[in-house]
């Protein structure tokens, strides 16, 4: 009896030492897009911002006057956001940088107290933190109502849950302007949204799915997004030419993810094909608004997005001049910078695509 | 039914299909298919979009039937494609190093990926004869290998490239598609993919002879390895100057030639000329496929893939029986 009492003893001492000491209690929970309550002792001082789109989620971050200091590490992806928050971070350079495709174990050296990363990440790395003990959070930014969500869950990462309702609320008033101004126009153009890559002559063309914000917005500000009801939920869809003329649009809008639309514009005013088609059908062909990078994406830029898009649909009812207006609203009141550097930075890169 | 009753079939489709070809499309003119005249966004869309598109796909469909039939014959092997020999993810590997290298120039791209067809091409050989297993079977376990290298060899550039400038491109050609096709890639691919269409069509009887032993080889005059070795680089030359311009498009060599052998015969005379038209017909149907079916444009190498798989399992089956009836 005598020793199986110390048997259990030992067997119950090897036990509570192998779940070591507990530090600390779990104060702090932040609810994420999917729904999980993550628990922090103490807010992350330490985030990394990993898995696909990071331009757009570090963008995001840094709304928040506490991201310089609290991000110490972004993921390399095909977009980058790096020369826009190099302008407003000088110490962004010094951020570490992570590869693309990173897992668990090429993020776990940044020792991070908490990783941002698109809920669609979380088979992929979310799990795998989740394993080693660091805590992910998501974010999803598909839809505008998931912006606003995912808004409040960076303010309540970075403690600042008063400024995640101020960015909501100039978001809320400027959509809210935008739609009043578009309300009186009398007929929806027939709008096509096209990705344009070039390569040596040739072009491929994508449209964007019918559920995603770009399509939105179109229908949204009363334009009829012509591939809507042939595009899959997928992503992007590779169309042919001949199918972008069977659309018949009125206005084509393209997109280029590397700035490049208004030469690609040029490009095809050189084609013959495309010169028929503009011509005989008085097709209007535009550039989509790009500073840093394109405004048509889940990136805080959206509501730019948003009012250039207006204008190039409806420019009798929205002016240049509010395009203009609202991306120096924009950056001073979100990034906070200051007027000056806006007109010396930021306008010169916008006015020559307003036309 | 004659040889020439076959042949006759085959040409009247191929002929008929490009005919199809050219008035299927998304955008049909409002006045009529044949009135295409008085609509002159339809004949510009004809002219410059769905003929150039034809032409390289009867190219394409012909280029790689040849070279898969080829490459099957000088091999002895029936499985020997340039998709299985990994001959493709080379050219597809050069390729994409060329765009590294040389972003702004076609020529480079192509001289590169005809390089490592033909570096792939002698590492299967070396490799295949250092395997002391059956030699058919030494030859795919070798392809087996140097594609797996290649293919790792490309998921590296891609891996590497600049995400902003290379990667786009690497990308955009990796799709595999005839949907970016214009007069100027017409006039890059068709000259050099004619000319080696031509003379392996024109070398057919004596690249037949290299399936026969070396003993019976001498007596004719053939020295087997030197006239191989240029009859297959030709094959790989044939093979990469299409795969630089379209991506990876598989299942072309490797089903046509078995289907144009099931019809023709194994004489390479007679198999050969049907491969390249059997070759054009299956990948403008494909083509064609790809680009009216749907409103989005589908990806060829799905395409060929697909059909390519279907065929495939048919082509079992038939052997499968016929030599059931004979054994």
């Amino acid at each position: 009896m005598k020793n199986r009492i110390i048997s259990f003893l030992l067997l119950a001492g090897i036990l509570i030492s192998c779940t070591g000491p507990r530090v600390g209690g779990t104060e702090i929970y932040i609810t994420d897009a999917l729904g999980n309550e993550v628990g922090f002792s103490d807010l992350p001082d330490r985030i990394v911002i990993s898995g696909k789109q990071t331009p757009m989620l570090a963008n995001f971050a840094y709304l928040f006057d506490r991201a310089p200091e609290k991000i110490i590490a972004i993921e390399n992806r095909s977009q980058s956001s790096n020369a826009f928050l190099s302008l407003i971070d000088p110490g962004f350079v010094n951020k570490l940088t992570i590869e693309k495709g990173a897992g668990a174990e090429q993020i776990s050296p940044s020792q991070p107290e908490a990783v941002i990363l698109k809920t669609t990440m979380k088979e992929l790395i979310g799990d795998q933190l989740d394993t080693i003990g660091i805590p992910s959070v998501y974010v999803s930014l598909e839809t505008i109502d998931e912006i606003y969500r995912d808004i409040r869950i960076f303010g309540s990462l970075m403690d600042e849950p008063q400024k995640a309702e101020n960015i909501i609320g100039f978001y809320n008033r400027s959509k809210e302007s935008i739609d009043i101004m578009v309300s009186t126009v009398e007929r929806s153009p027939r709008v096509l949204l096209l990705q344009i890559d070039q390569s040596e002559g040739s072009f491929a063309y994508k449209v964007p799915a019918g559920s995603w914000l770009q399509t939105v917005m179109v229908d949204e500000l009363h334009g009829d997004p012509v591939w809507k009801k042939d595009a899959g939920g997928g992503g992007w869809m590779e169309v042919n030419l001949e199918q972008i003329i069977s659309w018949q649009p009125e206005v084509v809008i393209v997109i280029n993810y590397q700035g490049k639309s208004q030469e690609i514009i040029q490009s095809l005013a050189k084609d013959s094909v495309w010169q028929e088609f503009l011509q005989n059908n008085s097709v209007d062909i535009k550039p989509f608004g790009y500073d840093f990078q394109s405004w048509d994406q889940p990136d805080p830029r959206w509501i730019l997005g948003y009012v250039n898009l207006a204008h190039l649909l409806h420019p009798e009812a929205v002016d240049s001049d509010v395009v203009i207006d609202l991306v120096r609203e924009f950056y001073m009141e979100l990034y906070g910078l200051e007027p000056e550097f806006v007109d010396a930075e930021i306008i010169p890169l916008i006015l020559p695509q307003l036309g | 039914m004659s040889i020439k009753q076959k042949y006759l079939i085959t040409i009247l489709v191929f002929f008929v299909l490009i005919f199809i070809a050219t008035f299927a499309g998304r955008y049909q003119s409002a006045s009529g298919v044949l009135d295409y005249k008085s609509d002159p966004l339809f004949k510009r869309l004809v002219f410059d979009i769905r003929i150039p598109r034809i032409i390289l796909s009867i190219i394409v469909g012909a280029g790689l039937a040849a070279s898969g039939l080829i490459m099957q014959t000088i091999f002895q092997n029936s499985l020997a494609d340039p998709g299985i020999l990994g001959i493709n993810q080379a050219a597809g590997f050069g390729a994409a190093l060329g765009y590294i290298l040389f972003p702004t120039s076609n020529l480079p791209i192509r001289v590169i990926a005809f390089v490592s067809g033909i570096f792939a091409l002698f590492l299967i050989i070396l490799i295949s004869r250092q395997i002391n297993v059956y030699r058919r079977l030494s030859l795919i376990f070798a392809g087996i290998a140097v594609s797996a290298f290649f293919s790792a060899g490309l998921g590296l550039i891609k891996y590497l490239a600049d995400p902003l400038n290379q990667l786009p491109s690497i990308v955009f050609w990796l799709l595999g598609s005839l949907s970016t096709t214009n007069w100027q890639a017409v006039a890059e691919i068709t000259p050099i993919s004619v000319a080696c269409i031509i003379t392996l069509f024109l070398l057919r009887w004596r690249t037949n002879a290299y399936a026969l032993n070396d003993s019976i080889l001498h007596s004719m005059g053939i020295k087997r390895n030197l006239e191989i070795y240029a009859v297959l680089s030709i094959s790989v030359l044939l093979t990469t100057v299409i795969i630089s311009y379209t991506g990876l498009i598989g299942w072309v060599g490797l089903i046509i030639p078995n289907i144009a052998r099931l019809i023709f015969g194994y004489d390479l005379r007679r198999s050969l000329p049907s491969a390249i038209i059997i070759g054009a017909i299956f990948v403008l149907i494909s083509d064609t496929m790809a680009r009216t079916l749907v409103a989005g444009e589908i990806p060829l190498g799905i395409i060929t893939a697909f059909f390519g798989a279907l065929i495939f399992v048919i082509l079992m089956f038939a052997k499968g029986n016929s030599l059931q009836k004979n054994g």
